[in-house]
């Protein structure tokens, strides 16, 4: 399996309906199999792959994983993934030297599930736009982010103090079923 | 790649007169937009070239559920058949924005798998393509969606978006007007595990209490029997030993008081590798 972070971008699908989707769907992931898991409404997708796929790699806002995922994160690995989680408020600071690519991507799975469920339960928006209050330039969780209905998640014991990073970092922890992939991959 | 356990609980064959819109359990969506009809023991949308028509199937369903459609005639290249599962309608016109809930749109000869929170989930392409009888199946078990074709598992992901709802049909025509003709829509529960044993139905005969007395053999452990189902003849794909078949007799042999337990027929002799199998006795309580 092949895993990439990619952008999402709006699409207008055949049937004349516009829905959003991974960038380059319509170029270099044309007419490829795939499954991705989105990060809620943050426009981010974790997309996988049955083969690896140099052009999308190539394009200069995806992060393609390494094909061995069971190859530990270099200093260097860190650096290069923080750069491009950052903008996308993506939580880095569970990101380690000697962590394994894999247990990176399920990491990063689990908070995509958990930003899935935060923001279908608050009205399909980005968690950090909309129902998010900022606090000393730090995104902080909302009330609307809290008192979200608990069900695949609970997020109403999160400390309100801390970032939604560190909320979705808590929370997605409580996700321990396998997270399905292409192909019946799993991570 | 395993694809998630089927049971169906409601169904339409659209064999009837022809009809426009469906009507109950079939409705129209809040958004007021154009329908489904049957034409010819067909459902198809109302309308001609570039036409869409949609409509809820308003029968309850768990929240692990599936939704399929057959496709009844020549699959039209450029034309779209929609099943949606874990729907709700909040008056979101379906062919302009997001529908809620998730989604297997077939166009052409491609599958698609939607959320209405986050987009796109999947796309496969049907080798060698639709063809006609062909079902396709969107279910939902848990967090995982699964997207089927003929009952062989194309795609599953992982997705905490919708938790509940139910189930819808849609279709467009070509430009040419074509339209997708859908022969049959089922709907039902879906699971990852094969359905409980029918034979654990607590409604089944209960032949009565059995009791083991005295003692075990030495070297064999005292056997737990359980309840007793009545049955005819071995499940299919159960695996040896099998006991026998318990019949229940109408009324006690002469010289026997009531109740009876019934007769039971053990099988001749304890299949290959199996140890011999120490039952006990059996008494009426």
């Amino acid at each position: 399996m092949f895993y990439f972070l990619v952008p999402t971008a709006q699409a207008t699908m055949p049937d004349g309906s516009t829905v959003t989707g991974p960038k380059y769907l319509s170029t270099v992931l044309n007419g490829l199999t795939f499954t991705a898991i989105p990060f809620g409404a943050e426009g981010l997708d974790l997309l996988s792959l049955a083969a690896s796929n140099a052009a999308l790699a190539a394009e200069p806002d995806v992060f393609a994983f390494p094909t061995d995922l069971t190859a530990k994160l270099l200093d260097a690995d860190v650096t290069n993934l923080t750069n491009y989680l950052s903008p996308l408020n993506v939580p880095t600071s569970q990101l380690a030297a000697g962590q394994t690519w894999v247990a990176v991507l399920r990491q990063l799975a689990q908070v995509f599930l958990a930003a899935q469920y935060a923001a279908a339960q608050n009205g399909g928006q980005s968690l950090f736009t909309v129902t998010v209050s900022l606090k000393g330039g730090k995104p902080t969780p909302s009330a609307a982010l809290v008192t979200t209905t608990p069900g695949t998640f609970d997020f109403t014991k999160v400390d309100q103090t801390q970032t939604v990073a560190d909320t979705l970092l808590e929370v997605a922890a409580q996700f321990t079923a396998p997270i399905k992939t292409l192909n019946g991959g799993s991570l | 790649m395993a694809a998630p356990y089927l049971t169906p609980l409601f169904s339409d064959n659209f064999t009837r007169a022809n009809v426009s819109p469906l009507t109950s359990p079939w409705a129209i969506d809040t958004a007021g937009e154009a329908s489904l009809q049957i034409v010819s023991d067909f459902c198809q949308n109302v309308g001609g070239a570039n036409s869409q028509g949609v409509q809820l199937y308003n029968e309850t369903l768990p929240n692990d559920q599936y939704a399929s459609a057959t496709v009844g005639a020549t699959f039209p290249s450029a034309a779209a058949l929609n099943i949606m599962a874990r729907t709700t309608q909040n008056a979101i016109p379906f062919f302009s924005t997001n529908w809620p809930g998730y989604k297997l749109s077939i166009y052409g000869s491609n599958a698609y798998l939607y959320c209405s929170t986050g987009g796109l989930l999947g796309f496969v392409p049907i080798v060698p393509g639709v063809s006609i009888g062909d079902t396709f199946t969107i279910a939902i078990v848990g967090t995982t969606v699964y997207l089927l074709h003929n009952s062989t598992q194309l795609a599953a992901v992982t997705n905490t978006s919708v938790s509940s709802g139910g189930s819808a049909l849609a279709t467009a025509t070509d430009n040419s007007g074509n339209a997708v003709k859908v022969s049959s829509f089922v709907v039902g529960s879906a699971s990852a595990t094969p359905p409980g044993d029918p034979l654990d139905d607590p409604t089944l005969i209960y032949l009565g209490q059995v009791v083991v007395v005295g003692s075990a053999p030495a070297g064999d452990s005292s056997p737990y029997l359980g309840h007793v189902h009545v049955i005819t003849n071995p499940r299919a794909g159960a695996s040896n030993p099998y006991l026998g078949k318990v019949t229940v007799l109408g009324a006690a042999p002469a010289g026997n008081t009531d109740p009876l337990l019934g007769e039971v027929v053990v099988v001749g002799s304890v299949p290959a590798g199996e140890a011999d199998v120490y039952l006990g006795s059996v008494t009426e309580t």
